[in-house]
């Protein structure tokens, strides 16, 4: 028996949360993720009988989330210098608890590829194989930036336990 | 630390979702549909016609770009903010971009000039494109536009004249597949780090020229003749785009009736497709029936061709006109209960 493919409505009520949080993580900036994501669907809307044929019409719309993500960190010089010059206001902000705070900071002095990789492992749930595909890199590639991600996340939220913690 | 960083991501899913309140999935629609108005007014099309030509075609010669250094996506580059001069350019190219509401791109970005610029777009559907380049300065940029994530397959290469009016360039880009393309942008000695560039991809569809006089006529011609032949519930098409219309019926023996009228060729196809849970119909159906017509002056109809319809499903016809039909031929349709 076929599956009916799922509508619109359920595509977005199931996935906008989660594709912003992946956004957010990689941003850092809740608005502007939740932005990017908005928009992500409107266009998977406006093409919604292609998209709604593909295999994996999530996979679709988190590509163009990504890749709307990256185009406006190209045109908005560096949400990382931002973040940076940002951080230590931002622990004092009431909200997200001191522990994201910290972790959406040290995400943020990631390399691209690094802190890409970590949160579609980590938020994304997508395995090496999965990110390899989608990057176009070997899959020790990705182990290699996953670990090194891992590393320096470790360095910047324990000092005491900077040895990467591999898996 | 493994375990400590899953539980740290796990917390920050948890709560950020709670903070996150989703502008909803019927702003997405009004948002599709204020676009899809803005861009079927006319006024796009004048505005198109006016800049095309402004970069020049390089042909055989286009500026050689440098291999990709890898097959990795490139991550965004960090660079130092840019100065004074460099943010009133990149404010003039980001505002040349226009207004997304009234033309709609498919992807757009902009920032500052370098010698060396490359961007992968990785979820470029395969479609006929316009790419649109403005650059805020003085100086030249080469533009090149290469298929995939790698190789030197080039889709389309030319030259933008920087100004500090800016004067769009435009290329024509095919992308042959669902995927990567990458845009390389290389400055001269004048635009390197002073001049500030943006650029978008529209989809060439969204440029439509209005049906013309002769279409509307001879689609008024065969819709005539249908009626003339008995056939009620007509509708007439014209012919300035290949067309796909839904026509959503219950389940049970219909009748289709078309035809056409005026110069060159229009292919029909009907298919029954399957209606998708949010109402939307399914453009890979089953055909029911495909038939290419040399349309006539006088007109050509085909009448009462039987097709059942499954429940859960719709109709949809597609006609396509040749160059010789392309907005002078006109058409019409019908689907009655048998």
């Amino acid at each position: 028996m076929q599956t009916q493919p799922a509508s619109f409505d359920e595509l977005y009520a199931a996935h906008y949360g989660d594709l912003t949080v992946q956004l957010y993580a990689y941003f850092g900036d809740r608005q502007e993720a939740q932005d990017v994501v908005q928009e992500a669907f409107c266009r998977a809307l406006a093409r919604w009988r292609t998209v709604a044929r593909y295999d994996d019409p999530v996979a679709w719309v988190r590509r163009v989330a990504w890749n709307l993500a990256l185009s406006k960190w190209r045109r908005t010089k560096t949400a990382l210098t931002f973040l940076r010059k940002q951080r230590g206001a931002e622990i004092h902000l009431d909200g997200p608890g001191p522990e994201r705070v910290a972790l959406v900071a040290a995400l943020a002095t990631l390399p691209a590829q690094h802190r890409r990789a970590v949160v579609l492992h980590y938020l994304a749930d997508l395995t090496v194989v999965d990110i390899a595909e989608r990057e176009g890199v070997p899959e020790g590639t990705v182990k290699s930036w996953l670990h090194r991600a891992r590393a320096a996340l470790a360095t910047q939220l324990n000092p005491d336990d900077a040895d990467g913690g591999a898996r | 630390m493994t375990e400590n960083l899953e539980k740290l991501f796990a917390d920050l899913r948890t709560e950020a979702l709670q903070e996150i309140l989703p502008p909803g999935a019927d702003e997405a629609r009004r948002t599709v549909r204020r676009r899809q108005g803005a861009a079927a007014s006319a006024g796009a099309v004048v505005a198109v016609t006016a800049i095309a030509g402004a970069i020049a075609f390089s042909g055989g010669s286009a500026p050689v770009a440098p291999q990709p250094s890898s097959s990795e996506l490139v991550p965004p580059r960090l660079s130092p903010g840019p100065d004074t001069v460099q943010s009133l350019r990149m404010a003039v190219a980001t505002k040349a971009l226009g207004d997304p509401e009234k033309l709609p791109h498919v992807m757009a970005t902009s920032g500052v000039v370098t010698s060396d610029y490359e961007n992968h777009v990785n979820d470029m559907p395969a479609d006929d494109y316009k790419l649109f380049v403005y650059c805020a300065g003085q100086g030249t940029v080469d533009v090149v536009v290469k298929a995939g994530n790698y190789g030197d397959t080039k889709l389309a290469a030319g030259t933008v004249t920087c100004a500090e009016t800016p004067v769009p360039g435009q290329l024509s880009v095919r992308q042959p597949v669902d995927g990567y393309l990458r845009v390389f942008l290389h400055g001269d000695k004048e635009a390197a780090g002073k001049a500030a560039f943006s650029f978008k991809f529209v989809r060439a569809a969204e440029f439509k020229d209005p049906p013309s006089g002769a279409s509307t006529a001879n689609a008024k011609l065969a819709a005539q003749l249908l009626d003339d032949a008995g056939i009620s519930g007509v509708n007439e098409v014209t012919t300035e785009s290949n067309k796909t219309l839904d026509e959503p019926r219950d389940a049970g023996d219909y009748l289709a009736s078309f035809g056409c009228a005026g110069p060159g060729t229009v292919s029909f196809i009907i298919r029954s497709a399957k209606t998708l849970r949010d109402g939307t119909v399914a453009t890979d159906g089953q055909t029911e029936k495909a038939v290419s017509y040399k349309c006539t002056t006088a007109g050509k109809i085909t009448k009462n061709v039987p097709m059942a319809l499954p429940a859960g499903s719709a109709f949809t016809i597609t006609a396509e006109a040749d160059a010789a039909a392309r907005n002078r031929a006109g058409w019409a349709y019908s689907f009655r209960a048998a």
